[in-house]
């Protein structure tokens, strides 16, 4: 029988960290985070498992992805709103802050558009700080496949950013 | 920004950086999480549910129709706090004329029970007359757009491409002046000044208001005077409320695009059906509700009510340490019960969620019942402690702002359902 208060009360801090850190929404982290202790719940129903602290990182890791790919799709139907929003906020805030925010906000649109591995191998092995070994251990997959998957993400995120800041650049 | 800036090297390892060192607020409270110890806890036991329990939960939401009530509410609050009677101090005077002179606002409204969300909507409005919601209630999409002015509504489905035209039937706040008139009614006395918090790292002041429609919590920003967030629930005791309506990213004076507020059918959906509403003040709805409550609730009539009570019933109905079969069966006996319709007990997945969207018309128009006779009547609830049945126990009053009548008269609600007229003087005031 797993003991989940003591699972909670160990892992929960990181487990919410990993998510808010993505999804930079209280609400959505709130979310994220129930369901990411339910899925290994679900997880644990049927394997043992070893490294509580690996498999909950990359469950957060996943759920929050998938909140990002909703978010961004909803966001999408409304476009030219978020667009006059976005030119709202920019205006009041300092301008360095305001295009920090404005590129983790790009980077994130950008993460819920790369193939789920690609985008949940960036985020374990950039954000979390995980090694590749560590990585390929918890999804089950090569060193090698971890590593091309991670140049890939980057490669697409790379581009995606300089697209966006050169648009933001010409803005000005 | 510097040229090192734009160079994408550099520039994902800084944004990167920046994600990973951003400020992380406070997780789950320790009620919450003591909630989640104890629905992982319950699942060892029962090692084959198929379903996650929050998709669940929301399954069970819209096959019983009650989340249309909050859905209902969502939207109405979110006018109300715009162009309605908040109360207010100076300060808040302020910031409703602000509000009033706004050309356009948007703002984002959650819907939440034990922390976990039950639906959520994007609301944006354009001048004083058009409203446009966009709802979301698990994979659900719902889309209104309401005119005021002509007391028209129109709601799409994306998904099925279904769509439906709806008048009015009450002129109910339709008419630009009478926003200035509901601030002209604002009452100094009701708002509390809390103190000064930070919401998303803007300096703010939070205050409790009291409305018919709710308790809110409102935070303004120190800088702009406008709000920041609103926070609405049924009940005004902190560790209570089973339902929350929080409304937060609001944004003022936005560029909004106007081919989104029509009442014209987009092509591709539909038209299902026009159909007149029901009347806003008609209490029958109301009433049906209030009863409903008293029967979960042992009897005895709620301590209050107001326009998210009725979404509150969710509280009564709804069992989620029970196993999925178990806890949808569970929450159609009790509301079988509680609406006296046992027919209800024993429909199938398909019938019920044609009934549900029956039942949720009569949990809106219940709730909607309280926004709209706030704002025509002077409303008066008194049922706290009377039970079902006691006739000649007063639940609520309310007599009309504007009668010429000598002695003003009221409509009176008994223990017992049975409505009367009697003078204003003769009644009690609220609980």
């Amino acid at each position: 029988v797993v003991d989940w208060q003591a699972i909670v009360d160990e892992h929960g801090p990181a487990v919410w960290r990993t998510i808010y850190r993505l999804v930079s929404h209280r609400e959505d982290a709130l979310d994220c985070y129930q369901e990411s202790f339910l899925q290994a719940s679900r997880y644990a129903q049927t394997r043992t498992v070893s490294n509580w602290a690996a498999l909950l990182k990359q469950i957060a890791c996943s759920r929050a992805l998938d909140c990002l790919r909703r978010r961004y799709q909803s966001m999408a139907r409304m476009a030219p709103l978020e667009a006059a929003a976005h030119l709202a906020t920019r205006e009041v805030s300092p301008a360095g802050r305001a295009e920090l925010n404005e590129s983790m906000d790009q980077l994130r649109r950008a993460l819920a558009e790369l193939p789920t591995q690609h985008a949940e191998v960036f985020c374990l092995r950039e954000i979390e700080v995980m090694s590749t070994a560590d990585v390929a251990a918890l999804l089950k997959v090569t060193p090698d496949d971890v590593a091309t998957w991670l140049h890939r993400a980057k490669r697409k995120l790379r581009q995606t950013l300089s697209a966006e800041g050169y648009q933001s650049g010409t803005e000005r | 920004m510097t040229e090192d800036h734009h160079n994408p090297e550099n520039m994902l390892e800084r944004v990167v950086d920046a994600i990973r060192d951003a400020p992380v607020p406070a997780g789950p409270d320790a009620e919450s999480r003591q909630r989640l110890v104890a629905i992982l806890a319950s699942r060892e036991h029962v090692a084959s549910q198929p379903e996650e329990i929050y998709a669940r939960r929301r399954t069970v939401m819209r096959r019983t129709g009650i989340a249309a009530s909050l859905l209902a509410i969502a939207g109405v609050i979110g006018w109300l706090v715009m162009f309605g009677d908040s109360p207010s101090r100076s300060a808040f005077a302020h910031m409703l004329q602000q509000i009033n002179e706004a050309r356009t606002a948007v703002f984002e409204t959650r819907v939440t029970r034990n922390d976990s969300e039950m639906m959520r909507s994007k609301t944006m409005l354009l001048g004083s007359d058009w409203v446009r919601e966009e709802m979301f209630e698990g994979d659900n999409h719902t889309i209104h757009v309401h005119n005021r002015k002509d007391r028209k509504g129109l709601t799409l489905l994306p998904t099925t491409r279904k769509a439906w035209l709806r008048t009015m039937a009450d002129d109910l706040a339709q008419q630009p002046k009478n926003m200035i008139v509901l601030i002209r009614e604002v009452r100094e006395s009701s708002a509390e000044r809390l103190g000064t918090e930070q919401v998303d790292g803007k300096d703010t002041t939070k205050y409790r208001c009291e409305h018919p429609s709710g308790h809110y919590l409102l935070w303004v920003d120190a800088k702009t005077n406008l709000p920041v967030k609103v926070v609405v629930s049924e009940s005004r005791d902190d560790a209570a409320p089973a339902v929350i309506v929080t409304m937060t990213n609001f944004q003022w004076n936005v560029p909004l695009d106007e081919s989104l507020f029509t009442l014209d059918i987009p092509a591709g959906y539909e038209l299902e059906k026009e159909q007149i509403g029901e009347s806003a003040l008609d209490p029958k709805n109301f009433i049906i509700v209030l009863k409903a409550y008293a029967r979960l609730n042992g009897g005895v009539f709620p301590d209050e009510f107001n326009a998210l009570t009725p979404g509150s019933m969710i509280k009564f109905l709804d069992d989620p340490t029970l196993p999925d079969e178990a806890r949808m069966a569970n929450y159609r006996r009790k509301l079988a019960e509680a609406m006296e319709r046992p027919e209800l007990a024993n429909l199938t997945d398909e019938e019920w969620g044609k009934h549900g969207s029956e039942i949720g018309r009569t949990f809106a128009q219940g709730a909607v019942f309280l926004q709209a006779i706030s704002l025509t009547s002077d409303w008066h609830y008194t049922g706290k402690g009377v039970k079902l049945g006691e006739a000649d126990k007063i639940v609520a009053w309310w007599a009309p702002k504007e009668a010429d009548d000598q002695p003003r008269m009221a409509t009176v609600l008994y223990g017992d359902l049975h409505t009367e007229t009697k003078p204003v003087e003769s009644l009690p005031p609220n609980n």
